[in-house]
């Protein structure tokens, strides 16, 4: 069980890295089309075609990529002043039942993202200046969900393990 | 059960979940898929729950929220703080209580380009507390400076939270921007005056440091411009409405990194650091903002606002007294929760209630934000202070929770100056153009 553990966080650290990282570059692509964008329409009379829409889609797809990493780092907030007044297992069990709440939620989150992104290409929505279609879009940030969800199902697992060794 | 019934609970069950710490998105996420399953079937919840994620996360107006956080990022890590601090204690030094004075100053033109208390607070403590420590000010004073001055951090604009305020009510974001400048002033003055005070009548808490020459006082303004550039380029683009918010943010991390990059100032390691901060940050923001998107349909299907709103109306009691009550459960929230998670749990039913009591809108989003950032200082939640004292490992968390008490009487005084002179706060965004 402890290695099949290992294994697959070795693969999703990879996965959330690569995810880190594509969403960094939208970040910069964000910043550099919004500049050129103002400056082009203040000083040369001639904005950036699109730049409305290429934020939105980069600020969707930034968004969901950081999500993993963001939980793997536990910076989701939540309120704990409570529950760190437990006993260390019984924050070990609860810990690991909230992880698992998390993933189940993301899953069918993850699901009905999917079930949009499909009607979405039926309706063959595109952008309106640049004419992007939308649906992969979707598609993706449905994937990057289903990654967020493994990184919590992981941690349930790390943390219920956690507390049987602490028997 | 009827609707507002099912509001009632999915209320109650969200205070429970956060009291049980689940993260504050995915609460919302969960009591808002559940209670509007409950009202108007699984069908359109999960209809709810597939499309509202990418809607709101690929929002324009929303994504000035990673531009402007990365704005401060890359400043923050560029150590250009250190200079400021220098260049406001080069000035102010060596009055009585100089050092102290001079955290409260930098911290209010460090939020000038940072839109976070958490970003403020950590850079301060890491800049000023060492400083302090340097000429042997007392640590309940020093600590409890950088914990006042880190609440500047979200009045003064760039202000994150005041971002989401305006998008979770539908207030130009702009406006309300610009409306958190004058409190912000006024909150630093307090501070400043406090701080003085103290120092006055217990010198050896606060020892004078040497007077600086007048060369390396005019020399030292020259850390000064970058911020001043950069603040006149982005909030002065928004107050003079050349820019949109989203495109002063983006026009603001632009100039920062070429700053940064010009001065060589950051390093790829800081780069890459900057990113990351900034990406997670906003992830985390944005999951609870469509969180707080499902949870507010649910509630305003249940109806809740609308009859808190109606029983309110009919009470009969003047408008300031319904307020004293917010504010007070404002406080006490303030107290145990997160400023975020107080926003999406409550604004979805005190928004419609203070604008039809007649107040304004954008004032009491910088209401809200000062009633916030007293809880960020006080027990048993008191982020700030926590994240001194991970900076300040020596240093006990009573001792700065104890020194922040002044702060804390200043921080209610400006509370009550704006409450009684609004036009402290809408005076700016009215003179705005439209």
């Amino acid at each position: 069980m402890v290695k099949i553990v290992q294994i697959t966080e070795v693969f999703l650290n990879r996965v959330v890295r690569l995810q880190q990282f594509i969403s960094n570059s939208l970040l910069l692509f964000m910043m550099t089309i919004v500049t050129v964008d103002v400056i082009g329409r203040n000083f040369f009379n001639q904005p950036l075609k699109g730049t409305f829409e290429m934020t939105e889609l980069s600020a969707g797809i930034l968004v969901f990529f950081a999500l993993a990493m963001t939980h793997r780092y536990r910076e989701h907030i939540s309120i704990d002043f409570i529950v760190e007044k437990l006993s260390k297992r019984t924050k070990l069990v609860l810990d690991g039942a909230i992880e698992f709440v998390i993933s189940i939620t993301l899953i069918v989150m993850a699901t009905h993202m999917f079930k949009n992104a499909v009607r979405v290409m039926h309706r063959k929505m595109t952008t309106i200046d640049l004419h992007i279609v939308i649906y992969p879009f979707l598609y993706v940030a449905s994937f990057a969900i289903v990654i967020f969800a493994l990184v919590a199902l992981l941690n349930a697992i790390k943390y219920w393990l956690a507390a049987v060794n602490d028997l | 059960m009827s609707p507002e019934v099912i509001g009632l609970l999915g209320m109650i069950t969200l205070l429970g979940l956060f009291l049980l710490k689940v993260p504050v998105s995915v609460s919302l996420i969960i009591v808002g898929t559940v209670g509007l399953a409950m009202i108007r079937g699984w069908e359109t919840a999960f209809v709810q729950l597939g499309s509202t994620p990418f809607s709101v996360a690929s929002s324009y107006s929303l994504s000035v929220i990673p531009l402007f956080i990365l704005m401060g990022m890359f400043l923050s890590y560029s150590r250009f703080g250190n200079d400021l601090y220098r260049a406001v204690d080069a000035w102010i030094g060596h009055v009585r209580g100089g050092l102290a004075i001079t955290t409260i100053g930098t911290s209010a033109l460090f939020s000038s380009i940072s839109g976070s208390v958490n970003a403020t607070t950590a850079t301060m403590a890491r800049i000023a507390l060492p400083e302090m420590n340097k000429y042997r000010y007392d640590s309940t004073l020093s600590t409890a400076c950088v914990a006042a001055g880190g609440t500047l951090g979200i009045l003064i604009p760039p202000s994150v939270i005041l971002v989401l305020y305006g998008i979770l009510t539908m207030e130009p974001i702009g406006k309300l921007l610009i409306a958190g400048i004058l409190p912000g002033l006024l909150q630093m003055v307090l501070f400043i005056i406090v701080i003085y005070v103290i120092a006055f009548r217990n010198p050896s808490l606060a020892p004078v440091t040497e007077r600086k020459p007048f060369q390396e006082k005019v020399k030292s303004l020259n850390s000064v411009w970058p911020f001043a550039l950069l603040f006149l380029l982005s909030i002065g683009g928004i107050y003079k409405g050349f820019f949109t918010p989203t495109e002063a943010g983006g026009l603001g991390a632009f100039g920062a990194f070429i700053l940064a990059v010009v001065t060589r100032r950051l390093s790829w390691q800081y780069f890459k650091a900057s990113l990351n901060e900034t990406t997670r940050l906003t992830a985390m923001i944005f999951f609870i903002l469509i969180g707080a998107e499902i949870f507010s349909k649910f509630l305003a299907l249940s109806r809740i606002p609308v009859a808190t709103t109606q029983y309110v109306g009919n009470l009969n009691m003047s408008p300031m007294v319904i307020l004293s009550f917010i504010l007070i459960v404002y406080f006490i929230l303030g107290l145990f929760l997160e400023g975020l998670a107080i926003f999406v749990l409550t604004l979805p039913v005190v928004y419609p209630l203070i604008t039809l009591l007649g107040f304004d809108g954008i004032w009491f989003g910088v209401v809200m934000v000062l009633v916030m950032n007293i809880g960020l200082i006080t027990p048993p939640l008191g982020l700030s202070v926590y994240i001194i004292s991970g900076v300040a490992k020596d240093i006990p968390v009573q001792r700065i929770f104890k020194g922040v008490i002044p702060m804390l009487f200043m921080m209610i005084l400006c509370l009550i100056v704006i409450v009684i002179f609004p036009q402290i706060v809408t005076l700016l965004p009215d003179f705005m153009q439209e």
